[in-house]
């Protein structure tokens, strides 16, 4: 897998992990992920449009690094999902716990509002 | 090498069980998919489950200085398919583990048992039985 990170000009993280995203992949990123996503107090998009699959590992990297990210104050969301994705995130309930949006736009308009937010 | 009974009519790929060996198994997935004509979501259901129970063998099940073989067969029948997944680790049912509770917020989020709750949503008529030496884990994706 591979991992773009760019800081938004209104100051939220935008990360676009690509590829598989099994064990072998997250192995790939997890360093680089969670260094964006949850060493600071940051408003932070999952973008998943490049992710073609998401296994369970995926959603325990998505779980911790939001659970450090609000332990910060800060707010993730999830955006972008191809079908297969959101069928895995659907599955297991994730829009419990972190917000999906259906594009990049939508969730940074979420975040910088406060409504992402879940619950 | 050792494998399980091969039934006839059954394609079958051999995994050595380490992390490497999934970029081998998505990739006879999505050839399975192609030859048998899966539909889009059987074939992601196919690859999910498996690629879940895969990890969990080479996780838990084997050691990794000397990681053994896993077994895939894959049974296809009127449009269905059915999936056989054989382990040489010790005994494990991993049905007998209890679906995770939903987590109300982050904190309370379980990160154990969500491989085994994929498989139990992408597929169905799962079933365990241990014979001889291996686990035989068998189930139809969800089309």
């Amino acid at each position: 897998m591979k991992i773009a990170v760019n800081q938004l000009a209104d100051d939220i993280v935008h990360i676009a992990p690509s590829g598989r995203m099994d064990a072998l992949g997250v192995e790939d990123i997890s360093i680089p992920f969670t260094a964006a996503a949850a060493t600071r107090k940051a408003l932070v998009v999952v973008d998943l449009a490049q992710v073609d699959f998401l296994a369970s590992v995926g959603l325990r990297l998505f779980f911790s690094s939001a659970r450090a990210l609000q332990q910060r104050g800060g707010r993730m969301a999830l955006a972008a999902a191809q079908p297969d994705v959101g069928a895995v995130l659907d599955a297991t309930g994730v829009a419990q716990l972190i917000s999906i949006y259906p594009t990049v736009d939508e969730a940074c308009a979420a975040l910088r509002g406060g409504a992402a937010n879940p619950i | 090498m050792h494998l399980p009974p091969e039934v006839s009519g059954t394609e079958r790929c051999v995994l050595r069980g380490e992390y490497p060996a999934l970029t081998a198994l998505a990739r006879w997935c999505a050839d399975l998919a192609r030859a048998h004509q899966l539909t889009p979501r059987r074939a992601h259901a196919l690859d999910l489950c498996l690629t879940e129970l895969v990890t969990n063998v080479i996780d838990y099940a084997y050691p990794a200085a000397d990681p053994a073989h896993i077994v895939v067969d894959a049974q296809p029948a009127e449009g269905d398919l059915v999936v056989t997944l054989w382990d040489a680790g010790p005994a494990f049912n991993p049905l007998e583990h209890a679906a995770p509770t939903p987590a109300a917020d982050l904190s309370e989020v379980r990160i154990g048992g969500l491989g085994i709750d994929l498989v139990r949503k992408f597929a169905s008529r799962i079933s365990y039985a241990r014979v001889g030496h291996w686990n035989r884990l068998r189930f139809t994706p969800n089309g």
